[in-house]
């Protein structure tokens, strides 16, 4: 066990939350190996947010939450940070897209330098070159390249969420969490993203969360069936779908739950 | 039947909201037609830039000069002494304050301050400032006998810190409503890219937030050039500057703050016949000029809205 934690990006040990008297996970464990796309699926409500917003401690500013139990991304119990700037350090190696795009209402550039204006004095030429780099790492500096300067709210749903993609890369973030990233978005633009995120795990491990199944299916290594904040079955994508090995699963899989 | 029923209802509540519409327009129109039939013959470059007479008695010859500065003086002080209190306390209460008693207790006392009527502020600003502690805000005044002085406590500083106040717990609801209007997803969004809690609040909370305080501000400004009040109480009935004269230079500027003057609205009154000075055309000459001054706030707040907003930010990058 401990071995295998070992090579996990992301190691979960009975993990179990709550918010004020209201248990959202029960007693969760599960290890995500490196470089691969681990997907979260389960009917709403069942907990896959507050799973993914306990990998980046981003569920300290909900006043009303409390955990029991572990988990470690790089070999380091998250949890066990407890100043301030060691939660920060956690955050800027661990990139975050969420359900609703949420590029800042100022420029493409902008938005991009942000995660760097916060800590480092980068020059301006160093950083013009790390934009663009990440721009195309993100498939998204040909239709942006000339728009760099405008305001990010005019782009489509599809292009801010890959101008967010794009800004988590700047800080070249080992692990990324996806919260239903494409739920919003046309399939045109859900498509693109799904390509991007197979390009994107050849040097990085990232877990998603999704309500599609098919997408699960497309993108994922590894699959992990949660139900009323319990996880019922993870394993390989492929075996998880052809063979089912409960009831609720293949209830779930076939649109019955 | 029943679908007539229907179609009578809608068409009694479309005539009603229409005819309570064009009274409505009516009255505004009524209202600014009459201050622009007397008061127009009464505006000329000279009526701004002339100083009222002496005495309203014999205003007819004056201009109003010194109350409109005393206007814009009075604007700009009490938002200057407001602003930055109001943002931090909402700040504050947003972001760093936990859910408790306290928050509770300072949330209610602001909401209660923001009802309270101006001129109740302005008794107590009367009370406090007349105190000797504060005698620099105006001016000492020797009671004869116990050899103790009083303050006269009256004045344009006097008259600003009290603007002040009465506009805080206002503008300080609106900073927090457009703090608390600030999506979610960009500070959720921002803390996971690793940024610290005061970066969070200053960059993105308070920049999302431009918008709504600049509104906010703008309406605070208004209440200070309407408000009456507290010009009688806070900074006293005369019409000219009354420090060490020519009040306008600036090695005078200090004695001008901590003496008394007027206001637009105060300068209504006593021309008015209400008050001593009988002239409706005057009044409503400094009428004409006050409603100028405050649609140029708004225009100006409107426009500082749309270069700053969240809808088409552009940035230096
Ligand atoms: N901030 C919160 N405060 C209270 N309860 C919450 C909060 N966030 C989520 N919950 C509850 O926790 C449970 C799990 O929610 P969530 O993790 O968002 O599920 P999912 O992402 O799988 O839809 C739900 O019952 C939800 O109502
Ligand atoms: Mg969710």
């Amino acid at each position: 066990m401990d071995s295998e934690a070992g090579r996990a990006a992301v190691s979960v040990r009975g993990f179990s939350a709550y918010y004020g008297g209201k248990e959202a996970l029960r007693d969760v464990s599960l290890d995500v190996p490196e470089n691969c796309v681990y997907a979260l699926i389960g009917p709403s409500g069942c907990g896959k947010t507050t799973l993914l917003r306990s990998i980046n401690r981003l569920n300290d500013f909900v006043p009303s939450f409390s955990r029991e139990g572990e988990i470690y991304v790089g070999g380091t119990e998250v949890f066990s940070l407890s100043d301030r700037r060691g939660t920060e350090r956690l955050r800027r190696g661990i990139g975050m897209v969420f359900q609703q795009p949420n590029p800042l209402p100022i420029s493409v550039r902008g938005n991009m330098a942000l995660p760097l204006a916060e800590h480092f004095r980068v020059p301006r030429a160093e950083m013009d070159a790390r934009i663009v780099d990440r721009m195309k790492q993100g498939a998204i500096y040909d239709e942006l390249k000339d728009k760099l300067r405008s305001s990010a709210l005019a782009l489509s749903g599809g292009q801010q969420q890959r101008l967010c993609i794009a800004r988590a890369l700047m800080l070249d973030p080992p692990l990324m969490l996806f919260d239903e990233p494409c739920s919003a978005l046309d399939p045109i633009a859900t498509y693109a993203i799904e390509d991007l995120l197979s390009s994107l795990k050849r040097d990085r491990t990232i877990v998603i969360v999704t309500h599609n199944m098919e997408q699960a299916r497309r993108v994922a290594d590894y699959t992990a069936f949660f139900y009323l904040g319990k996880l019922v079955e993870h394993g390989p994508t492929e075996r998880i779908f052809s063979q089912p090995g409960s009831r609720l699963l293949s209830d779930y899989i076939t649109g019955r739950v | 039947m029943k679908g007539r029923d229907h179609r009578l209802d809608s068409a009694l509540g479309i005539a009603y909201s229409w005819i309570s519409m064009l009274l409505m327009a009516a009255v505004c129109l009524f209202i600014l037609v009459t201050v622009a039939r007397y008061g127009a013959g009464k505006l000329s470059l000279e009526f701004l830039i002339t100083e009222p007479g002496a005495s309203a008695v014999d205003i007819e010859g004056g201009g109003i000069l010194t109350p409109l500065i005393g206007t814009v003086l009075l604007t700009m002080l009490g938002m200057l002494a407001a602003l930055p209190f109001s943002l931090a306390t909402a700040v504050y209460i947003c972001f760093y304050a936990r859910p408790g008693a306290l928050l509770t207790l300072v949330e209610t006392a602001v909401d209660i301050l923001a009802g309270v009527p101006t001129v109740v502020i302005a008794l107590f600003s009367l009370s406090i400032f007349v105190l000797p502690q504060f005698g620099f805000l105006s001016a000492m005044i020797e009671t004869d006998g116990d050899g103790g002085g009083m303050a006269y406590g009256r004045s344009f500083l006097v008259c600003a810190v009290t603007m002040a106040i009465m506009i805080l717990p206002f503008v300080t609801k609106s900073i927090i409503e457009s703090l608390r209007s600030v999506p979610g997803s960009y500070i959720d969004g921002a803390f996971a890219l690793g940024a610290g809690k005061w970066r969070v609040v200053a960059q993105i909370a308070l920049r999302c937030a431009r918008p709504g305080i600049v509104t906010g501000t703008v309406l605070g400004m208004g209440r200070i050039v309407g408000d009456t009040a507290i010009v009688w109480f806070a900074l006293g009935g005369t019409l000219r500057m009354t420090g060490v004269q020519p009040w306008y230079m600036p090695e005078n500027w200090i004695s001008t703050l901590r003496n008394t003057g007027s206001t637009l609205t105060t300068y209504i009154y006593y021309t008015s016949p209400a008050g001593e000075g009988n002239s409706f055309d005057t009044a409503f000459g400094a009428s004409l000029v006050l409603i100028g001054m405050i649609i140029l706030l708004n225009a100006a707040a409107a426009l500082v809205g749309r270069a700053w907003g969240g809808g088409n930010g552009q940035d230096a990058g």
